[in-house]
C-alpha cells in the first residue's frame, strides 16, 4: 500500500513537471464528403459514409514536429465533427501527413479502445481487421439497388492503407474533402454492388479515394 | 527539482519490484520457447481469469442464451468438439469447420484453421457474431452483461469499477484462454528427465521425428505454419484454407498445422473432421509425398508395425493433468451458486 501511494505521488510530480505552457494554437480540419451533386440528384442515396483518419503528423520541412496523441479518428462523414489539434503556440510547421485507414501494427495489436473499439462497427470479426472506410446506400434506377462497400485489409499486398500529405500552416482552418464519386462510378459501371472483404480491388479503390482527397484553406473565417 | 525527480524514479522502480510479483504470473513450461502473447498489455489477475472462465462457460454469450464457448470446446476433450465433424451453433446451425482443441494459445500468433484471427484477444468476437455459431451482436451482448448484477460485481472486483467494456470483456476471456497450457504429458516428463519411454514409444518417437516433426514441430507439436497434407478438397465445403485470407494461390488448401498434443482426445480430425479415428489419419499418411511451404519434400512410408509404434508415441502426448484440471472446468460455485444468489 505504502509503495503504491509513493508511486501515485511520483506520477503526480511528473504530471506537474510536464505540464506544458498554457498557450497553444489551434489547427482545425473540417471534414466533408464531396459528391457531385448533379450526378447524385435523387439517383443515389447515401446512408452510411464513415472513415478512419489516423496517425496525424505535422512536419516543418522534413522535420517531424508534432504527433497527434489520438491514434485514430473515426469520422462519420454524413455528420462530421471537425478534428482539432492543440499545438504549442511557437511551433512552426508547413505540412500535415495522415493515413486513410488503420495501419498494420494497430490491426494486430489486439483489443483497443476509443474509436478503435470494435463496437463502433468498423471491425471485421470473422477475419481480424479494421474497415478503413465504409460507403453504403441505395441506387435508384428502375429498381432500388442497395450497395455496400467496406474497404480494408492490412497485410501484404492486400494492405489498403493510404497516406495523404498536404501543405498547412499554424493557426488556420482547412477543409478536408473526400470525393467518393470516382469510386461509385467505377462500381456502378461494373454493376458491382458489394465489396466486403480485403482484396486487391479494395486496395485500388482506396487509392482512388486517396487521390481524390483535397485539403483547402477555409476562407473568411477569422482565427479564434 | 532534478534531484527530487531522480529520487522518485528510483523509489518507484524499487516499489514496482515489490508490487509486481503479487499478481499471478504466466509460468512458462521448462521445455517450451518464449510465448508470443504480449502479457504486458493484459497482466494476469485471478479476478480477471475468473471472469473469463465464467464467460467461457456461460451461454449468455449467444443470442438465445443456448450456447457457450464450452458447447463447442469441452474441457474433457482438450477443448475440442468431440463427435462433431463440423461444429454446431445456435438453432442447430452447422458451421463449416471442425472445432480444434484449445491449448498453448499463448504461443500462437494466428488463430483458426486459416489464421483469420490475428490476435487471441479478438478471437471471441468471431464465434459470438457468427450467424452459424452464437449469432449475437457485440453491442447487444455488452448491454446484456451490463444489466447483469452478477457480472457487474465481478468486473468491479477485477477492474475497480463495474463498467463492462469491449476491452475488459475480451481481455478477461483472453486471460482464461491463456490458462489452457498443456505441458504435462508423459512426453514432457521424459524430456524433463522424470520418466522414460517404453521401447515401443521410443521407436514411435524416431518415426515421428523422421516423418512428422517438420510440420508438427516439438515441443508444441505444431510449427504454427500453414501447410497442406494432401487431403482431397471436399466438393461441398470447397474450403481453400489460408488462401481465403491471403488470396495468394500459393496458400491454396493450406491450413494451420494442428497440435498433436492430447491427440487421442480431439477426434474427429482435420479441418473438416473427416477422420474419426487416429488409425484413419495414419492410413492417410502411410504412403504419401508432401511438399512444405518452404519447398521441403517429405516422403512418408509407414508399415503396419511402424503405425502401431507411432500411435504409442502419440499417446504419450496425452496430458491428464490438463484434461482434468479443475481450474479449467465449469466454475460450478461461481456460475451456479453465486449467480443465483445475485440475480
Ligand atoms: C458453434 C461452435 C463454436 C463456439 C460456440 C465457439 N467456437 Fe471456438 N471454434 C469453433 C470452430 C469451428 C473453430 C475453428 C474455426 C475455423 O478455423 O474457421 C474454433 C476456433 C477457436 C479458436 C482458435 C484455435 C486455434 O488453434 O486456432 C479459439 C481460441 C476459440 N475457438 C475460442 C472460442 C471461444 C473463446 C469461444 C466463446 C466466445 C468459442 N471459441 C466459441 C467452434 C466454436
Ligand atoms: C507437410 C506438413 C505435415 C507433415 C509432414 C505431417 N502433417 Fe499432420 N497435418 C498437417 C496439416 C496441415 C494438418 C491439418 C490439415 C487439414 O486439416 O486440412 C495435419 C493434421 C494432422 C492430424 C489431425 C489433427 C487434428 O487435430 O485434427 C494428425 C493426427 C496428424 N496431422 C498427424 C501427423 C503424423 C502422425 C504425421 C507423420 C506421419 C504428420 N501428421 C505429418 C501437416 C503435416
Amino acid at each position: 500500500m505504502y509503495f503504491k501511494k509513493l508511486i501515485l505521488l511520483f506520477l503526480y510530480c511528473v504530471a506537474i513537471y510536464r505540464e506544458a505552457p498554457a498557450q497553444s494554437q489551434k489547427t482545425t480540419f473540417f471534414l466533408q464528403t464531396d459528391f457531385d451533386q448533379l450526378y447524385l440528384k435523387d439517383s443515389v442515396k447515401i446512408s452510411k459514409c464513415a472513415i478512419y483518419l489516423t496517425n496525424f503528423k505535422f512536419y516543418n520541412q522534413a522535420q517531424l514536429v508534432f504527433v497527434d496523441t489520438i491514434k485514430a479518428h473515426l469520422v462519420d462523414l454524413l455528420d462530421p465533427n471537425p478534428i482539432q489539434f492543440n499545438i504549442a503556440a511557437n511551433l512552426v510547421y508547413n505540412r500535415v501527413v495522415f493515413n486513410i485507414g488503420v495501419d498494420s501494427n494497430t490491426n494486430v495489436a489486439g483489443i483497443l479502445t476509443g474509436d478503435l473499439d470494435p463496437r463502433k462497427g468498423m471491425y471485421w470479426a470473422w477475419q481480424s481487421g479494421y474497415i478503413n472506410f465504409k460507403l453504403e446506400g441505395i441506387l435508384n434506377t428502375k429498381v432500388q439497388q442497395p450497395f455496400q462497400y467496406h474497404i480494408g485489409g492490412y497485410s501484404g499486398n492486400l494492405n489498403a492503407i493510404q497516406t495523404n500529405s498536404f501543405e498547412v500552416y499554424p493557426n488556420n482552418k482547412y477543409t478536408l474533402s473526400f470525393n467518393f464519386m470516382p469510386m461509385l462510378q467505377y462500381f456502378f459501371a461494373q454493376k458491382q454492388f458489394e465489396l466486403m472483404s480485403p482484396q486487391l480491388k479494395a486496395v485500388q479503390l482506396a487509392k482512388l479515394l486517396s487521390e481524390n482527397t483535397t485539403c483547402t484553406k477555409v476562407q473568411n473565417l477569422s482565427n479564434e | 527539482m532534478n534531484k527530487v525527480f531522480v529520487f522518485f524514479i528510483l523509489l518507484s522502480v524499487f516499489s514496482i519490484a515489490f508490487i509486481a510479483p503479487l499478481e499471478s504470473e504466466f509460468i512458462k513450461p521448462k521445455n517450451f520457447p518464449k510465448p508470443k502473447y504480449n502479457f504486458q498489455n493484459n497482466p494476469f489477475d485471478s479476478n480477471k481469469i475468473n471472469i473469463g472462465r465464467a464467460l467461457f462457460y456461460d451461454p449468455i454469450l449467444s443470442k438465445d442464451s443456448s450456447i457457450s464457448c464450452a458447447s463447442c470446446h469441452s474441457n474433457y476433450t482438450a477443448f475440442a468438439h468431440v463427435d462433431h465433424a463440423l461444429s454446431h451453433g445456435i438453432a442447430d446451425r452447422i458451421g463449416f469447420r471442425n472445432a480444434p482443441g484449445l491449448m498453448n494459445l499463448a504461443w500462437h500468433e494466428n488463430f483458426m484453421w486459416d489464421g483469420a484471427i490475428n490476435n487471441l484477444e479478438m478471437q471471441a468476437l468471431a464465434p459470438i457474431t457468427n450467424h452459424l455459431e452464437m449469432d449475437e451482436d457485440l453491442n447487444q451482448l455488452l448491454a446484456k452483461l451490463n444489466r447483469s448484477i452478477f457480472y457487474k460485481n465481478l468486473f468491479k472486483q477485477a477492474y475497480g469499477d463495474d463498467a463492462i467494456s469491449t476491452d475488459r470483456f475480451l481481455k478477461s476471456i483472453t486471460q482464461f484462454l491463456l490458462q489452457m497450457v498443456s505441458a504435462n504429458a508423459k512426453y514432457d516428463s521424459v524430456k524433463n528427465g522424470n520418466a522414460i519411454f517404453t521401447s515401443q514409444e521410443k521407436n514411435g518417437y524416431h518415426i515421428f521425428k523422421k516423418n512428422c516433426a517438420t510440420c508438427h514441430a516439438e515441443p508444441l507439436f505444431t510449427s504454427l505454419k500453414f501447410e497442406q497434407n494432401n487431403l482431397a478438397i471436399d466438393p461441398n465445403l470447397k474450403d481453400m484454407g489460408r488462401m481465403r485470407i491471403t488470396q495468394n494461390p500459393q496458400d491454396s488448401i493450406c491450413f494451420k498445422v494442428p497440435t498433436l498434443r492430447n491427440i487421442a482426445f480431439t477426434f474427429p480430425y482435420m479441418h473438416d473432421g473427416r477422420f474419426s479415428k487416429l488409425q484413419d489419419v495414419l492410413h492417410h499418411y502411410e504412403n504419401i509425398q508432401l511438399l512444405t511451404s518452404n519447398n521441403k519434400r517429405i516422403k512418408i512410408k509407414l508399415n503396419k508395425s511402424e503405425k502401431v509404434d507411432l500411435t504409442a508415441f502419440l499417446i504419450t502426448l496425452t496430458d491428464q493433468k490438463f484434461l482434468f484440471n479443475p481450474a479449467l472446468a465449469f466454475p460450478k460455485k461461481l456460475l451456479l451458486l453465486n449467480r443465483r444468489k445475485n440475480e
